[in-house]
């Protein structure tokens, strides 16, 4: 007899683990502290992060060390329960898992809601911040750097990965991060630290997810802030914008930036290094040192383009061509220096109460004429000779014509102050060409064959009255409207001379609204309103009275028009 | 005297969506399952996570241990899981409609989705379908699905599942899964 065999079927099942956030229950005595994401408390392994345990180290003045939150954690487990560091490595490894990629996050339908789609190029930008410690992002001017720093500031933020950030950039610059930030990560908090020092101290305990603060502010408060805020913390993120302020590491603010305790470091520059290696020792200690540690610097230049090449991603306009449109528009806002506002009000003021005076005579044409006046306030003060519009314009002029790129300049001026002939004397640096109505078609031609034939010329500085038609200035792929019109098709008109058949280049147009200005309310109006000319306009006059109405223009300075 | 505020929808407000999945390495014989519970961004709340490793003898046949399977390792995850989420979904892993709606029996709203190729567009097109009854517009689980839907959010979670299975068992043999088998079906196992 055959042995009875009997075969047991055993399900061999493990025991079910779960990983859960912290209690989501809502500690009233805690107010401060964020939202717990998918904070990993394993209930088999016992230990805790707590995200939100920074914001209070942060308020009380602590410096959040890694290893130091580490050891305050570890109090509150048992020992036996206290994971080794290859151990929370696999924890934080398993987290990472189960955040949503940051490709999915960068699509249109994501949990993120985009303000417009990315370029592969920049997503690719994306990528590296979010894959590098360190980065220099070097990419061309206009490319978007700030927009791709943003970007991976908040994928950052959403994976619950980071908590504060820095970004140091020149000061003319802040507003247009505040406004990008606006726009690109809406859902974070941010705060230019401008305040005179005393309140500074205090506004560096104000909760925000970015901080944001000029170089020369950074310099005055490491230095002279007792306990510097700026120094007590351990910075998620640090950016550096126009990195090549601290080219020179021997000043002060280049320490200051250095002294910075910082686990990422990104530094953004439209300056190309590679033929200014002096600079590049700076910015690569900034991103591979410790605080107060200095790097070896290899002398052969050779080495230090090598070390160069291992943290930089430079990217230029003809490497990424496929991805970019034909035509790309920045909208800069721009605060105006101290002697040009002071100057801008005064015309205000005084504009307004001549309004006053004119009582039932006044009408549309006077506020037009304020308007105008205004206008060429926001262009140059004629007094101080500064312009906010054309400091920028020149820092961007000495980039891209070292890159062999060259530009046109628009404006509704003519005159040696407000318009052409003033923007050419300022920048005189660049070899400027001016064209004009009343020039002869002979002096016409000549400038246009010397701007096509003579590289020294980096700049062609049109009236749009003139230069807003026919001409092919395709060598030009940089356009900048001095002054703005408000009207797509005159401002159209002046992009094409640059952009038409034959460009080898996308052409970049850069557009100017100064803060706290007549610009800036027109424009939101405008846009309030969405009021396009669908027509062809073929008289180049501003034609704002056909735009707004008669409350709007008068309401812009806070009139009521005379009743008729 | 409190100071009176606006209040605003919190994410935790528009409730969760579990996710489970089944994975079955025939190199093994061995099932592993996930449960990702999100909230209405995509962010994670919970994950669970189990093995069940199969009778390697023949008295089981091939249509039962996949359904076998499936019950035992959904109900330890919903055992183990902490947070009662308003909406259940699974893919074709756990088993036909008729089966799920059977033998696994949520008392939540409880779909299936898929990804079928559609000739007249690209990219996939997402099918779903309520295993149990589907939830009433009033119902959290109902605006719940919208927005998974609108923020294309109905199978990306099972990627996740997948990324951190691997992560929670690192031994198993990953590189032995049959990628293209959609169904991770046992049945097509060339062992079996």
């Amino acid at each position: 007899m055959r042995r009875v065999q009997s075969i047991e079927c055993n399900w061999q099942a493990g025991r079910a683990k779960t990983i859960a956030s912290a209690n989501l229950t809502f500690d009233k005595a805690a107010c401060n502290r964020v939202e717990p994401w998918l904070v990993p408390t394993a209930c088999t392994c016992g230990f805790e992060w707590l995200l939100a345990g920074e914001q209070d180290a942060l308020d009380a003045g602590i410096q959040t060390d890694p290893a130091e939150r580490e050891e305050r954690d570890s109090s509150t487990v048992s020992e036996t329960d206290l994971g080794s560091e290859a151990r929370r490595a696999s924890w934080l490894r398993l987290w990472e898992a189960l955040q949503p990629s940051f490709l999915f996050l960068l699509s249109t339908n994501s949990a993120l809601e985009w303000y417009k789609p990315l370029f592969r190029f920049q997503r690719e930008g994306v990528a590296a911040l979010l894959s590098n410690r360190q980065l220099l992002l070097a990419d061309d001017m206009g490319l978007g750097k700030t927009v791709q720093a943003i970007t991976a500031l908040r994928l950052l933020f959403f994976q619950g990965k980071i908590a504060h950030v820095l970004v140091v950039a020149p000061a003319s610059l802040l507003r247009q991060w505040a406004q990008e930030l606006a726009l690109w990560a809406p859902d974070l908090s941010f705060l230019i630290l401008n305040a005179p020092t005393s309140e500074r101290a205090q506004m560096w305990k104000i909760a925000v997810n970015v901080r944001l603060i000029s170089y020369e502010t950074l310099r005055e408060d490491v230095l002279n802030l007792r306990d510097s805020p700026a120094l007590r913390v351990r910075w998620d993120v640090v950016i550096l914008d126009e990195a090549s302020k601290i080219k020179n590491r021997e000043t002060d603010t280049a320490h200051a930036c250095k002294r910075l305790l910082r686990d990422r470091r990104w530094a953004l520059t439209g300056t190309p290094l590679e033929n200014r290696l002096e600079e590049v020792i700076s910015i690569l200690e900034f991103l591979n040192a410790e605080p107060n540690q200095r790097l070896v610097i290899p002398s052969e230049s050779h080495a230090i383009v090598s070390e160069l090449k291992q943290v930089q991603l430079r990217r230029k306009k003809e490497n990424v061509l496929p991805d970019l449109p034909p035509k790309w528009i920045n909208e800069l806002v721009l605060e105006l220096p101290e002697e040009q506002h002071i100057a801008y009000k005064r015309l205000e003021r005084q504009g307004i109460a001549r309004l006053h005076s004119t009582g039932q005579a006044i009408s549309v044409a006077h506020v037009l004429e304020l308007i105008m006046r205004l206008k060429q306030i926001c262009n140059i003060d004629p007094v101080s000779q500064r312009s906010a519009k054309l400091e920028d314009i020149r820092q961007r002029l000495e980039i891209l014509s070292e890159e062999g790129h060259r530009a046109l300049l628009f404006t509704q001026f003519t005159d040696s102050v407000f318009g052409v002939e003033g923007a050419a004397q300022y920048l005189k640096d660049f070899h400027p060409l001016s064209f004009t109505g009343a020039m002869t078609q002979m002096q016409r031609a000549s400038v246009i064959d010397r701007f096509l034939q003579e590289p020294k010329h980096k700049v062609l500085i049109l009236s749009l009255r003139a230069g807003g038609m026919g001409l092919n200035l395709q060598s030009a792929s940089y356009v900048f409207h001095w002054d703005r019109w408000w009207n797509p098709a005159i401002e159209e008109q002046a992009d094409s001379r640059a952009h038409r058949m034959g460009q080898a280049h996308p052409v970049t147009v850069f557009r100017y609204i100064c803060l706290s200005t007549i610009e800036e309310r027109i424009d939101r109006i405008l846009r309030e309103k969405r009021q396009l000319f669908k027509e062809t306009v073929d008289d180049v006059s501003l034609n704002l009275s056909v735009a707004l109405t008669e409350e709007e223009l008068f309401g812009l300075f806070d009139l009521t028009p005379p009743k008729r | 005297m409190p100071i009176p505020y606006r209040d605003t929808p919190r994410p935790s407000d528009e409730g969760c969506a579990a996710f489970i999945d089944l994975i079955w390495i025939d190199a093994e014989s061995t099932f592993y399952g996930g449960l990702l519970l999100i909230d209405s961004k995509g962010r994670p709340i919970e994950f669970s996570y189990n093995s069940l490793k199969a009778p390697q003898d023949a008295l089981w046949q091939m249509t039962n241990l996949r359904e076998v399977a499936a019950v035992m390792m959904a109900q330890s995850l919903f055992e183990a899981c902490k947070r009662e989420p308003d909406l259940l979904i699974c893919n074709v892993s756990l088993g036909k409609v008729e089966f799920c709606r059977e033998a696994i029996a949520a008392l939540i709203p409880f779909a299936q989705v898929n990804a079928v190729e559609d000739e007249t567009q690209v990219g996939a097109r997402i099918e779903w379908y309520w295993i149990n009854d589907p939830p009433l517009e009033k119902m959290r689980a109902y605006a719940l699905f919208q927005t998974l839907q609108q923020k294309d959010m109905l199978l990306e979670p099972f990627n996740r599942i997948h990324l951190g299975l691997r992560e929670v068992y690192p031994e198993a043999l990953w590189h032995a899964l049959i990628e293209d088998d959609t169904d991770n079906n046992p049945q097509d196992s060339p062992n079996r």
